[in-house]
């Protein structure tokens, strides 16, 4: 079932990084786009000077890509890849070691660049660990720097109810609701 | 982690943290708030003497260019002496091109510019053209050293965005974006230095870039330097209303950031560059 979008409807989607409100009351509507341009939903043409927040280097609605994009999902439109694959996944990997600077001979995918920081910064702790340097485990970032909104604690020891609760459980104690 | 290794608190981490301990931001290089590379390879070697000995570091972080902290673009000496610390203590070196990367800067990533290899290197944004892909590579033994079965993700590699990669990467190889780069960033360099040097626009600190990685930084007038956000905040508002969509950024939001695709023929780059003159000389005025 389509929805019919109202200007009063926008409430449910809570946008990112934006003053929720202050655009509600004046929202700004993208409707299409194509090549350097979007087109609003009453047909004004904006030149796109941000490539899309720049993820579209390549330009908007490229024949090309949106081909791809359509012969994919098509063929096979999801698979996962835990303990299984699918070619374009080895193929685009591939690709991405030949173009990257010698002796880079792995790819790992993500979803996001948060991800990837997040992902990244373990890799290299786990490393350490691997060589035996297991106190190697701080990082270092710069000032203005940006690495995105992963927000990941350490926790050196578990929280004392939850200690309690384990003490309960090994002593036959039923834990109260909402836990059991 | 990341956002705890984030460097600008407003209005990336505000209300949010605690953040995690062990985690340290040094000063970058930026010539024109008066930081140099010789300032800020002190800081980070006082952070080892004071806070944090250099063999206790897993890994550094940095972006080639910082995004959001300003378009600022790291030196080549910087990088090189941050390689060679990174190699004396056994430091991970990680490049954080997710914004700089597939031929953005005018090389395929913007660290080629320095001829410093990194250890690993974070990537996003324009690989599969907005799907959402993104990647991390390295040394195999950095990221082989992780448990099995450690580390993933649902969608990870999914084939449609893997599908739209190929895609971009041939363009990107057809069309030489690379070379493309370099000519939209001169096209835009060119005409913003013009800007600078025009007496009515004492407003104009800085013009700087990277290929087509371009930033322009605002002030109340050039004798202070005194960053101007209004400025910055009229010229968004105005240039979306004359039919061109740009983004600001910096630590004080004093900086507008020019990142138009890089398959834009010079035309509409000299078009959008119009659009951009004919607004600042409205916001100078409405600000007057």
């Amino acid at each position: 079932m389509t929805v019919q979008l109202k200007t009063n409807d926008l409430e449910a989607f809570f946008m990112p990084f934006s003053a929720n409100r202050r655009f509600k009351s004046a929202p700004r509507l993208l409707a299409s786009a194509k090549d350097m341009h979007y087109f609003t939903e009453d047909g004004r043409k904006i030149l796109d000077g941000t490539s899309g927040l720049w993820c579209v280097n390549a330009g908007h609605c490229r024949p090309r890509i949106v081909e791809a994009i359509q012969k994919q999902a098509a063929e096979l439109d999801f698979a996962g890849t835990f303990q299984m694959g699918h070619l374009k996944a080895f193929e685009a990997a591939s690709r991405l070691v030949n173009i990257a600077p010698k002796g880079f001979d792995h790819v790992f995918f993500t979803n996001s660049g948060s991800e990837s920081v997040e992902t990244a910064l373990k890799m290299a702790i786990a490393y350490h660990r691997a060589k035996g340097n297991a106190s190697k485990v701080r990082l270092i970032g710069r000032e203005r720097g940006y690495h995105g909104v992963q927000l990941r604690r350490h926790r050196r020891r578990r929280h004392r109810h939850q200690s309690q609760m384990v003490r309960n459980r090994r002593r036959g104690r039923r834990p109260p609701a909402p836990y059991a | 982690m990341g956002m705890a290794l984030t460097g600008k608190a407003v209005p990336y981490k505000k209300g949010f943290g605690p953040f995690p301990a062990d985690i340290y931001n040094v000063a970058f290089p930026n010539l024109y708030h008066g930081t140099s590379t010789a300032e800020s390879l002190k800081a980070l070697k006082a952070l080892f003497k004071y806070q944090a000995d250099p063999s206790s570091i897993a890994g550094i972080i940095i972006e080639p260019v910082q995004g959001e902290g300003g378009f600022n673009i790291a030196p080549t000496d910087f990088l090189q002496a941050l390689r060679e610390l990174c190699d004396e203590h056994g430091i991970v070196f990680i490049a954080d091109e997710i914004q700089t990367g597939f031929a953005r800067t005018g090389k395929l990533f913007a660290l080629e510019h320095a001829g410093v290899k990194a250890d690993v290197v974070t990537l996003a944004k324009g690989l599969a053209g907005g799907l959402p892909l993104s990647a991390i590579t390295g040394r195999a033994d950095i990221m082989d050293a992780s448990n099995p079965g450690g580390l993933g993700g649902t969608y990870a590699g999914n084939p449609i965005a893997c599908a739209a990669a190929h895609a971009v990467l041939d363009i990107i190889e057809d069309e030489n974006l690379c070379a493309r780069a370099n000519a939209i960033g001169g096209i835009i360099q060119t005409r913003c230095r013009e800007l600078a040097g025009r007496s009515n626009l004492n407003c104009i600190g800085d013009v700087r870039g990277l290929g087509a990685m371009c930033a322009v930084e605002f002030v109340k007038d050039t004798t202070s330097g005194e960053p101007s956000p209004e400025l910055t905040a009229q010229v968004l508002k105005i240039a979306n209303e004359r039919g061109l969509i740009l983004l600001s950024c910096g630590t004080y939001g004093n900086v507008i950031r020019f990142l138009p695709p890089l398959t834009a023929s010079d035309a509409l780059v000299k078009e959008g560059m119009d659009i951009f003159e004919a607004t600042l000389n409205e916001a100078v005025s409405k600000l007057q």
